[in-house]
């Protein structure tokens, strides 16, 4: 009987753990264990909350789109961007993987999430590539802040950051909003205190 | 001696060893690590650039205003041994010494008030042409103080014991006077002085290791001075760009 209760307890507080999980609204960029994929609305959410902003760097992104499986039958540029971070944040790998494999590269959003694929598995090079040939201005501080970010993990030595700073100016200098200037000197107080 | 009293002389004096943060320990932690002043501008960029030209002749620094090592004094300090519980608490004063930074402070103020020009500056910033005008900076005071808290207690009951240790770091005041001096040959023809102050957070948070809480220390004073730096340089920017606006 009481070990009855115990195992029924013991699977409660499983689901409920289960459920907290579930309902954190930010989760890392893929793999990648350095930073955080978070949605415009919930990034507003947690700065309005007073939650801390300043110890995560994070990767603000428009929208996240749950219905994801659709990636395959749309060429709109924002809902497959949606799509795809929403994948990223919720890790779904082969799904991943079988769209970098098969995107219609005259699009150019693709350019945006293969940097952001690349970004996700910690490969910056790659990502750096391809952000470089990305030009598009309705997402030019997204493209600076990563450019600054993945040359910022491609530092041997992180004390020495002097030679990124200029990177995250141009970020900076990008910033349509405070709260995107915000996030860019969080990222320079991230450094200093890391 | 008591096998069990052994013990419990030993535990107390770990705790003791373990919450008492020595002044040198603290001075040691915050000269083990430069922290870089480099900030982002955020002032307007400016659309126009007239053809006036101006070099930025001498920096004086005085470097004895800042010692070249952080210090850390004890202010107040005492320590109750009573039979079973024993109580400590420390006060000590940090002042910040050169050590605190990467870089050379009267090259940072040059390299940082050329940027600022270079960006929010109606006027050129210029060292190989003939220049229109000169200006000499002088880094005045430069001061970051902050106090440091140490504080916890031991108690022991016969086979019962207990401690708690807590250290507290700040807030830090950081203040910066830098002057200019703006010249048409050897005549000033302009001078300001400006002051900025800030005063950093308190880190009162757990840490694990206290080590790095001072550290983090550190970085704040060295992030106050940064601010200030950055503030003081957009002044006296602006300073000189409403001289030129008006002479031209």
């Amino acid at each position: 009987m009481f070990n009855y209760k115990l195992i029924s307890m013991i699977k409660k507080l499983f689901f409920l753990l289960l459920t907290l999980i579930s309902l954190q609204t930010f989760a890392n960029i893929g793999i990648n264990p350095d930073f955080w994929i978070i949605s415009q609305k919930v990034y507003n959410n947690r700065v309005s909350k007073g939650k801390d902003v300043i110890l995560y760097r994070y990767i603000i992104v428009a929208d996240f789109d749950k219905n994801y499986k659709n990636i395959f039958n749309t060429k709109d540029e924002d809902a497959l961007l949606s799509m795809f971070s929403y994948m990223l944040y919720k890790n779904k790998t082969s799904l991943i993987e079988k769209y970098i494999a098969n995107y219609d590269p005259s699009l150019k959003i693709n350019t945006l999430i293969s940097a952001m694929y690349y970004f996700s598995k910690k490969e910056y090079s790659k990502s750096i590539a391809y952000l470089l040939t990305f030009e598009n201005k309705k997402y030019s501080f997204l493209k600076q802040l990563l450019l600054a970010d993945c040359n910022y993990e491609l530092l041997s030595d992180k004390n020495n950051f002097n030679s990124v700073i200029k990177l995250y100016q141009d970020a900076l200098d990008t910033a349509e909003t405070e709260q995107y200037k915000a996030l860019v000197n969080n990222r320079i107080k991230f450094i200093k205190y890391r | 001696m008591n096998k069990s009293v052994k013990s419990l002389l030993l535990l107390s004096g770990l705790a003791l060893i373990a919450g008492c943060t020595s002044t040198k320990k603290i001075q040691r932690n915050l000269n083990s690590k430069s922290h870089s002043m480099a900030y982002l501008m955020d002032s307007k960029i400016s659309d126009v650039k007239n053809n006036i030209n101006v070099a930025l002749d001498t920096i004086y620094f005085n470097s004895n205003i800042i010692s070249d090592t952080s210090i850390v004094k004890k202010k107040k300090s005492w320590f109750i041994p009573l039979v079973v519980v024993y109580v400590w608490h420390a006060q000590l004063d940090c002042s910040q010494g050169k050590s605190m930074f990467t870089e050379n402070i009267p090259e940072f103020l040059r390299y940082s008030m050329m940027d600022e020009v270079k960006r929010s500056g109606n006027f050129s910033i210029d060292t190989l042409n003939y220049p229109d005008y000169t200006v000499e900076l002088s880094i005045d005071e430069l001061k970051t103080e902050g106090p440091y808290i140490s504080s916890g207690f031991f108690y022991f009951a016969l086979y019962a014991y207990g401690y708690s240790y807590s250290d507290v770091a700040g807030p830090a005041i950081s203040k910066l006077d830098v002057s200019y001096r703006l010249k048409r040959g050897d005549q000033v023809v302009c001078s300001n002085s400006f002051h900025s102050q800030k005063i950093t957070r308190q880190i009162n948070r757990k840490y694990t290791n206290l080590n790095i809480l001072q550290q983090d220390y550190a970085a704040s004073m060295v992030e106050a001075v940064s601010y200030n730096f950055k503030n003081v340089i957009e002044l006296i920017t602006n300073d000189i760009n409403s001289y030129i606006s008006n002479k031209v």
